[in-house]
């Protein structure tokens, strides 16, 4: 953490909060994708949320990551037409882009589901639940 | 340079036109074709709009937020970059489609007999690199396309696919492909602050050639992982070959047993017909003494006028005579047991046969055979055709018989 990058977002106590792997990333976007369709705000809100703040995934790293993930055929995406609410009513309106999970994607999510879980699994058999066993030893 | 801050700050006085100024900078950063531009710019808008509206909520005046929602993108040049190596991954795969697709479209043109030619003409095809825009141009192709392109190569995988046409894709294909892609893509996964190491690979077996487009580092583990299924394949085939001559040893063993029985069972038949032969002779000479007895005796009663003695001695004659017919009989029907014998040991059920391989073990025809020359001419001679005029002809040896070839089917044994 004392490696901080610029820019690197802060949690409401000034604490760095720690930045995703791509593989992470692509994961978390994929699962918020599973739920339904989004656009890239959402997707950023919505990591940062779930995680309760923990996760942050910035428009730096979010939108190149979706733009490979549709060349890859993982998500598929159309535009919509939108209106700000704030703005003025003669201002023109902006294209809005959504994304939807494709059935590529949502093998690729399944199986990076399943290798997390294996591995979380294997660190647990080496932890083997200490932290809480403490008291036991004392 | 100034940074993004000082030059949005310059820019101002609305954030609409900070926002638009900055997304020109960031645009002319992209290098990259002008819809994907566009597209990168329209949705940057998007979201830099929205965190505006949000970061207002909380009580910032529209240029701090402008300049906040701004700063969040970082470093405008790196931004640039993760779009350029973003698009990459996907121009390459476009590519690398459009090559496959256009390759098909080559061989179908070309027809089957040119493409399995090798001293196929040059005709028109889609050029190769494809060029920005997507534009695919008729060009003329070497006829040797080499074995890599750029990040694009192929590998021969004949010895692991099965097909019967050059198109075809059957399912050891997508086992291949399966096979390849759990192997040799690098992807760190798991709690790693690292960055993927390579992009996603791109596997496509047509015929029997695998197409790969992947980074220096797949294509390494690749050829490795080919190597090693080409090693086990070997393997299978070796050990394949391996049973087979081994069955085929086990057969031809049994073949030459079987064979040394024979033999050993038709000597022991010419030893039986000799002594035969043996016994017929004296027969022959005990019938002429006999006979010369008889003669002999008549003609002194005769002279001596002994009538009742000529008639005792007619007498004995008959029963002798009659005893030794039956001891002619009994010859031949022995001589015929054993000539029929011989000629089943020879031809009949007891040659040895393996998978309809049945060799000629006494080599020339039937008819150069001395043995089975006197064994058809004598036959029915004895019991049914009268007695022998003379004693039977000695068996002439047969020829000997040849070594067994080591592999059925390459041949008689003479």
């Amino acid at each position: 953490m004392s490696d901080a990058k610029p820019n690197q977002p802060r949690d409401m106590d000034g604490k760095l909060v720690p930045e995703l792997s791509s593989s992470h990333a692509e994961m978390l976007v994929l699962s918020v994708l599973a739920e339904g369709s989004a656009y890239g705000y959402r997707i950023t809100k919505q990591v940062t949320a779930t995680s309760g703040g923990s996760f942050s995934l910035g428009p730096a790293k979010l939108y190149p990551l979706l733009t490979r993930l549709e060349k890859q055929g993982l998500v598929t995406a159309s535009w919509e037409e939108v209106k700000a609410d704030r703005s003025e009513p003669d201002a023109p309106g902006r294209r809005r882009k959504w994304y939807r999970l494709s059935a590529k994607g949502r093998k690729r999510l399944e199986g990076r589901i399943e290798a997390h879980r294996q591995f979380t699994a294997l660190i647990d058999a080496f932890i083997g639940g200490r932290g809480g066993g403490q008291e036991e030893r004392a | 340079m100034t940074s993004v801050r000082e030059r949005t700050e310059q820019i101002e006085p609305t954030s609409r036109d900070a926002i638009g100024s900055w997304l020109d900078v960031l645009e002319r950063m992209l290098d990259l074709p002008s819809d994907q531009r566009q597209a990168i710019r329209a949705e940057l808008e998007d979201h830099l709009r929205n965190r505006i509206d949000d970061l207002m909520i909380t009580g910032m005046s529209e240029p701090e937020a402008a300049r906040a929602a701004v700063g969040e993108l970082g470093e405008t040049a790196e931004l640039a970059r993760g779009f350029r190596r973003a698009a990459r991954a996907g121009k390459r795969m476009t590519m690398m489609h459009a090559t496959v697709i256009a390759a098909m479209g080559g061989l179908l043109t070309l027809g089957a007999a040119t493409f399995l030619g090798p001293n196929t003409q040059p005709v028109e095809q889609p050029a190769m690199p494809i060029p920005p825009g997507g534009e695919v141009r008729a060009a003329v192709l070497p006829t040797d396309p080499g074995e890599a392109f750029d990040e694009l190569r192929r590998y021969d995988v004949s010895a692991l696919v099965n097909v019967n046409s050059p198109l075809e894709q059957g399912p050891e294909a997508h086992q291949l492909i399966e096979l390849l892609e759990n192997l040799a893509f690098y992807n760190y996964s798991v709690y790693s602050d690292e960055e993927d190491t390579e992009d996603e690979p791109m596997l496509v077996v047509i015929g029997t050639t695998l197409f790969v487009r992947g980074g220096e580092g797949f294509h390494k583990r690749a050829a490795w992982v080919l190597a090693s299924l080409h090693e086990a394949v070997g393997k299978q085939r070796g050990l394949e070959n391996q049973r087979r001559a081994e069955y085929e040893r086990e057969q031809m063993r049994a073949i030459e047993k079987a064979e040394k029985a024979r033999q050993e069972r038709i000597e022991e038949l010419r030893s039986q017909y000799d002594e035969m032969r043996t016994r017929f002779r004296e027969y022959q000479l005990e019938r002429m003494q006999v006979l010369e007895n008889f003669k002999k005796n008549r003609g002194q009663a005769k002279k001596q006028g002994e009538s009742d003695l000529e008639m005792d001695l007619g007498r004995r004659f008959q029963i002798e005579s009659t005893e030794l017919d039956f001891e002619q009989q009994d010859i031949q029907e022995r001589l015929d047991r054993i000539r029929e014998l011989l000629l089943d040991a020879e031809y009949g059920a007891a040659k040895p046969t393996v998978d309809g391989f049945s060799p000629n073990l006494f080599g020339a025809a039937a008819d150069e055979n001395p043995l089975l020359e006197y064994l058809r001419s004598t036959r029915g001679r004895g019991s049914r055709g009268g007695a022998f005029a003379e004693v039977p002809q000695p068996l002439k040896a047969a020829p000997r018989v040849q070594e067994i070839p080591a592999t059925p089917g390459t041949g008689r044994s003479r």
